[in-house]
């Protein structure tokens, strides 16, 4: 930022310094007269003496970011500082990236992409260290690579099949897709060991379902929705009625009862042609190989209509996992009475990850309900009623239901 | 910030709004938001041959336009698999050499439709600072050579603000104040922030249903001061750019993707067909004309000195007239080829040529008069054209999926 009253860092370090510790709450005494603080030479002459302060004071003035904005006046005069960054020092840009949250990385990302468009050495071996630090952030170590890659394709070409187990999903993600662009190339048995090694890291539902096509070209079946941890066999209850939209937050039917799911229950459905119409639970398993549920098919082709989707889940131990949805349609997804997602928006779209929500399972039987609200909206493209649901752990692995006990003798 | 820092920069963006307007093509549809420009010459034919002064590669996809800041051409892009690292690039206008890239991690949703991508927003500038907007609702504010001054990430405030189709309203700048405008079914809100520190100034609430239109900026002069008009699914709003008060609003059927014009006093939008206002000092619109039949598609209306150019899915180019928005004439420009796959890209009016550039990249360049028009070149560009190219003295900046074109003698 060219401004007469910024070119000196003296200058900038004493609004920064006083930004950041204002930030923090602290009283800075005989700073309230702007000009005179700016001008006090001892001040501009100390900082200027360490650099590496300087950058270090500046970093935490942006770490303090935070929601709505806040820390921002700050940040930008910090940022005058953080963009005249060296690359001999991206590490310590790169390390402060493992504590920022998303905003304040971003900071950081551009003063790194300023530092290494200067002249100077870039620090591989350094940059290199922090990638293989898997206890650091995935973004961070996920740009840690980018970088090498753009400063020694080589050498991050040849770190990708190290990568395959990470615990960074974009990072695992490009060993995957190496791998199955290996594939392509190899014949029997290589190539189908080599999808097979793909497909027991992959999390992403592409690549699993890429590895599934192309090991089914070699006459090897993959049970998709097992791979992608799909929940398959539903109770399913409605409709309900949700004229106007008016019902989302609205409980009806067995959203009345949370904590106790009657499936034996019959509720008041919604009026159809005049007439009102009883609705009791219907057990459906659906055969597609990614989970998708087509109300429009096992309830009818109702609009201003609410569905709901009742399974149990039998969990070997307690544990965390995330729920993820995709549905065209509005949505709640609870787990044992808690809600855990919940999404008042309409034919926007479906992806199997669509939204998602962090939970625990408990061990024993867990109760899975889903509320399912489709609008009025007469166009061809939102008449669509439909829903999937995954449970993966917090590595993106599918979590299946643990075993049914084999029946006693 | 200081309050001097804050000053001193404010000072030189108005100076620099002063000095350097001239020909530049700041925002999205050019310096009046009409998509006209009559002092430009850009070459009526261009391929291999002539025509063409550069091509250059891109890093990821944007329907977002090209803009241009003295002799700079500043452009968008997303990539990654998942749309989620962001670009700001800056190109020498002349030579077409990279100046300078900045890159940053998306922080909100990246969903959207396959044909579109984050990078859908144009990017704005006051001419010394640009301010570049997401799909996911990033906004980086960057200086002119490249650095990073703020940032923010409203979904990272707001992760319900997104729309899985994506989204492309682009910001505009009134005084020193960003105003970006954020409807969809979620969390739905427009926002002035503080052009020199991204701070908040006010956030309001809007309707939740999607749109994906732009704000258009309307400009103080003699009594009036500055306003900024907003256009949601079912209304048309008037605010002040300072605090966000709605001073001006009025029920409709609003078009979701094209954006309203200024021409003058005269603000012209896609309500009920299309309306044409007179903005008072207060804000206030009075219809001066309803034309129904007068309807953009995804491509918003281009406005000259005598009239209002119209493009229907069809490939059917009409001409309306700006005094009461009657049809004019009508003239199919487009064959086949060029309406295949539809188009989204607002067309471009430079003296009196019309320049039209489709989804499948086929391009026409049409001869409009008084009393109709006519194809006088074509050319495919070889790729996905989404965004509205940019206009500056003699040459023209088109960008697509995979390039950035200067269409120039030299």
């Amino acid at each position: 930022m060219k401004c007469p009253f910024a070119e000196r860092r003296g200058v900038l370090w004493a609004g920064v310094l006083r930004a950041g510790m204002v930030l923090l709450g602290t009283t800075i005494l005989g700073t309230t007269i702007l000009g005179t603080t700016l001008c006090v030479p001892k001040l501009e002459s100390a900082v200027v003496a360490d650099g590496s302060d300087d950058l270090n004071r500046a970093i935490q003035v942006v770490l303090a970011i935070g929601h709505e904005g806040v820390g921002n006046g700050p940040a930008v005069q910090a940022m005058q500082v953080l963009n005249a960054a060296t690359p001999a020092q991206i590490p310590e840009l790169l390390a402060a990236m493992d504590q920022a949250n998303p905003v304040a990385a971003n900071y950081l990302r551009a003063a790194i992409e300023s530092a290494q468009r200067r002249e100077g050495e870039i620090p591989i071996g350094s940059i290199g260290e922090y990638l293989a630090d898997r206890g650091r952030s995935s973004a961070s170590r996920v740009y840690a690579f980018d970088l090498l890659r753009r400063h020694n394709a080589g050498l991050a070409e040849g770190l990708i099949p190290s990568l395959i187990d990470d615990p960074s999903l974009p990072l695992r993600r490009l060993a995957v897709k190496r791998l199955l662009a290996e594939a392509e190339t190899q014949a029997d048995p290589t190539a189908i060991g080599t999808l097979g090694y793909a497909l027991s890291f992959a999390r992403d539902v592409d690549q699993i379902t890429a590895a599934r096509d192309a090991l089914a070209k070699h006459n090897i079946q993959v049970d998709l929705a097992r791979q992608l941890g799909f929940v398959l066999k539903w109770q399913i209850v409605g409709p309900f009625d949700h004229s106007d939209e008016a019902n989302f937050e609205t409980a009806l039917g067995p959203e009345t009862s949370l904590e106790q799911i009657d499936l034996t229950a019959k509720y008041d459905g919604k009026v159809v042609d005049g007439k009102p119409a009883e609705v009791v639970w219907k057990a459906i398993q659906t055969s597609d190989p990614t989970g998708v549920v087509n109300l429009n098919n096992e309830i009818g082709k109702i609009k201003s209509a609410i569905a709901y989707a009742y399974s149990e889940f039998e969990s070997a131990a307690e544990q965390d996992v995330v729920l993820k949805i995709g549905c065209i349609n509005a949505n709640k997804v609870w787990l044992n009475a808690q809600l855990v997602i919940s999404e008042d928006v309409y034919h926007n779209g479906m992806d199997p990850d669509q939204f998602s929500g962090t939970a625990k399972l408990r061990q024993g039987k867990n109760q899975l309900l889903v509320k399912i609200c489709q609008n009025d909206q007469p166009e061809s493209w939102a008449q669509e009623w439909m829903f999937q649901v995954r449970i993966c752990d917090p590595t993106g692995k599918s979590v299946l239901p643990a075993p049914e006990p084999a029946p006693e003798q | 910030m200081n309050k001097l820092t804050r000053l001193a920069i404010l000072v030189c963006s108005f100076l620099a709004v002063d000095g350097l307007r001239g020909d530049d093509w700041w925002n999205f549809r050019g310096p009046q938001g009409t998509s006209a420009i009559k002092s430009a010459r850009v070459p009526t034919v261009f391929n291999e041959q002539q025509g063409i002064a550069w091509k250059i590669e891109l890093p990821g996809k944007g329907p977002s336009s090209p803009i241009v800041v003295g002799d700079q051409v500043i452009v968008t892009c997303s990539g990654g698999d998942k749309q989620d690292v962001l670009y700001v690039i800056s190109v020498d206008a002349g030579s077409g050499r990279e100046l300078w890239r900045q890159q940053f991690a998306a922080t909100g949703n990246c969903n959207c439709h396959p044909l579109s991508a984050n990078a859908a927003p144009t990017p704005v500038s006051d001419g010394r600072f640009v301010y570049a907007f997401f799909s996911s609702n990033d906004l980086a504010c960057l200086d002119l050579q490249g650095n990073l001054v703020w940032y923010r990430g409203l979904a990272f405030d707001f992760p319900k603000a997104r729309n899985d189709a994506g989204m492309s309203s682009s910001p505009v700048i009134v005084g020193n104040t960003i105003v970006v405008q954020v409807e969809c079914q979620g969390k739905s809100f427009a926002a002035g922030l503080d052009a020199a520190t991204g701070e908040t100034r006010w956030l309001v609430d809007r309707p939740q249903d999607a749109s994906w239109s732009s704000p258009l900026v309307l400009p103080g002069g003699g009594e009036r001061p500055d306003f900024v008009l907003l256009q949601s699914k079912g209304k048309l709003s008037v605010l002040q750019p300072h605090d966000g008060r709605e001073v001006f609003s009025v029920a409709g059927q609003c078009g979701l993707i094209s954006s309203a014009s200024l021409v003058g006093s005269r603000v012209f939008a896609p309500m009920d067909g299309t309306t044409a206002y007179e903005v008072d000092p207060n804000g206030q619109l009075s219809v001066v004309w309803n034309s129904p039949r007068l309807r953009a598609a995804t491509a918003s209306l281009v406005i000259s000195d005598d009239q209002i150019l119209s493009i229907e899915r069809t490939g059917v180019l009409s001409g309306f007239s700006l005094a009461d928005g009657e049809r004019k004439w009508q003239e199919r420009i487009l064959d086949a080829d060029a309406a295949q796959g539809g188009f989204w890209a607002t067309p471009v009016l430079v003296g009196d040529h019309y320049y039209f550039f489709g989804q499948s990249g086929q391009a026409r360049v049409v001869e409009v008069g008084s009393e109709g028009a006519k194809v006088v070149h074509s050319y495919d560009f070889g790729e996905t054209l989404l965004g509205s190219p940019a206009v500056v003295g003699d040459a023209m900046f088109v960008r697509g999926d995979q390039h950035l074109w200067k269409i120039a003698n030299h």
